[in-house]
């Protein structure tokens, strides 16, 4: 890399803000009724991560500070982290990842007020992925899904948290899984699909934005291969981490840079 | 001041010329950086391989260091962002992208686990990172550095590579260190300076891409509160990653 590049693509850096906001449109186009939902970020926000293996990313649980690269993981939360702290330098965001392999909502309610509440700085915003261990545990107790159960869930969590952390942002992600990759979820595929209109109501319903990483991915997936994307048909490959990243940018605007 | 470097490239027995470790003023140190703009394409099905030190390494999960691009494996730091980045960008170029950085490490300890960690993986890539516990050692033992045997051995370690993988494409990292972090940092300066060059050198010698990851770092702090991209000096911190990541990439065509 030469002087001047080295400068241009430190002023890129800089200058390059989230880009264009193709997924939102692309989401638009297919449901014309609905308003884009974005997060505004500001100065100072406490940017919380909570879900279950997919978020945790195989971070380090021992290390409770945030902001530390390992304890944010290798995955999405990891990508998003450092993606905002090295283009935005001066926000004084803080980050942490509170997400936990296997975990259930039920689980995420259970642990809310250790791992969201007492959090130092408070979360001002919080993204959440949940729904495939729901689905996963009622697929194997019953044969099939229990959105009724994971729509209660997912309300009392999500009604928790607006009210334990009073005007925090909420970012909801849509559970997502692979077809054609595993046997094993392909057994279970589309019944689980029932799962993300529950999501995305709930996300309208508590004014949280909604990512809905299902299409995005699937749109992605008609350019190259479901197995870019993930190698398990659950867990996103790291060409998928990448993509996640991508879309949850979509979904935000930076406020007082 | 005129450096010259006699070395034979087979091995460590070169003749060690006593070279003076004075380091060489900044500005002149700035205008040895080469300025001609490389990139690098990537091919399909290119085996692209980061080893290194703990920078390198980022936490990642040791027993699955075979698993290409696996998360585990590609750990929590620079080269998990860079390699989501390149198999996101390059879907249909089914890389492989393998990471083999182990925390402490000094090029001598990266000869010892050469072949089971980089020749073994037969990559078309390799990126290296490496310098730093070099240059600590050194600086433990002799209160300075050996920038000479630093580069006698960092000559050993790409000649070897080279010779099992003819074709390899090499991209190296400049060693870092990050002034007003800590007094132990600190006082690396300016003895530091020479390993730097070194790696530069080096760079060219072997047509490598070179990462000048220090004034990458340099010039992003200046917009940034202090300690930032680094908070003790070496290691990234999230934004840390976030730049050298975007640094690697920026590489590619």
């Amino acid at each position: 890399m030469s002087m001047k590049n080295r400068r241009s693509f430190i002023k890129n850096l800089v200058l390059n803000s989230v880009g264009i906001a193709c997924y939102p449109q692309l989401f638009a186009e297919r449901n014309k009724n609905i308003k884009i939902k974005k997060i505004i970020l500001k100065k100072g926000d406490s940017i919380l991560f909570y879900g279950d293996s997919i978020t945790d990313g195989n971070r380090n649980k021992e290390n409770n500070l945030p902001s530390k690269p390992d304890a944010m993981g290798g995955g999405y939360a990891m990508s998003v982290a450092t993606t905002l702290s090295m283009k935005y330098p001066n926000m004084g965001f803080t980050f942490y990842n509170r997400g936990i392999n296997g975990n259930k909502t039920e689980q995420m309610i259970e642990r809310l007020e250790k791992d969201c509440v007492l959090l130092k700085p408070r979360p001002t915003v919080i993204t959440l992925l949940t729904g495939i261990n729901d689905y996963s545990l009622s697929f194997s107790r019953i044969g099939k899904g229990n959105p009724e159960k994971y729509e209660r869930d997912l309300r009392e969590l999500l009604r928790q948290l607006t009210i334990r952390l009073l005007n925090v942002r909420l970012i909801l992600m849509e559970p997502f899984a692979f077809a054609g990759i595993r046997e094993k979820i392909d057994q279970f595929l589309p019944d689980f699909y029932s799962y993300q209109p529950v999501a995305e109501r709930l996300a309208r319903e508590f004014g949280a934005a909604y990512i809905p990483l299902q299409s995005i991915f699937n749109e992605a997936i008609k350019k190259s291969s479901t197995q870019t994307y993930s190698t398990d048909g659950v867990h996103p490959a790291s060409a998928g981490i990448e993509l996640i990243k991508r879309a949850w940018f979509d979904f935000v605007e930076i406020q007082g840079v | 001041m005129k450096r010259r470097l006699f070395l034979k490239q087979t091995g460590v027995v070169a003749t060690l010329l006593t070279l003076s470790n004075m380091a060489l003023p900044h500005s002149i140190e700035k205008n040895l950086r080469h300025s001609a703009e490389k990139k690098m394409t990537l091919k399909k099905n290119d085996i692209v391989l980061f080893t290194g030190d703990s920078i390198t390494e980022g936490f990642r999960q040791y027993k699955s260091y075979r698993s290409a691009n696996s998360i585990r494996a590609l750990g929590n730091g620079y080269v998990q962002l860079a390699a989501s980045k390149l198999n996101y960008s390059f879907p249909n170029n089914k890389l492989k992208i393998y990471n083999t950085g182990v925390s402490g490490d000094t090029i001598m300890k990266m000869l010892a686990r050469l072949q089971s960690h980089v020749i073994d993986l037969k990559p078309t890539v390799v990126s290296i990172l490496i310098g730093v516990n070099d240059f600590n050692v050194a600086f433990m033992k002799y209160g300075k550095g050996t920038p000479d045997i630093y580069e006698i051995q960092y000559t050993e370690l790409l000649t070897k590579i080279k010779s099992s993988l003819p074709d390899v494409r090499f991209v190296l990292g400049e060693p870092y260190a990050l002034k007003g972090a800590r007094e132990k940092i600190d006082a690396w300066y300016p003895e530091f300076i020479s390993y730097r060059d070194v790696a530069r050198r080096i760079a060219k010698q072997f047509n490598a891409i070179f990462l000048p990851y220090q004034s990458i770092f340099e010039e992003a702090a200046d917009n940034a509160p202090k300690l930032h991209f680094s908070t003790d000096g070496i290691h990234p911190s999230l934004a840390g990653i976030g730049l050298m990541a975007e640094a690697w990439y920026s590489c590619i065509d």
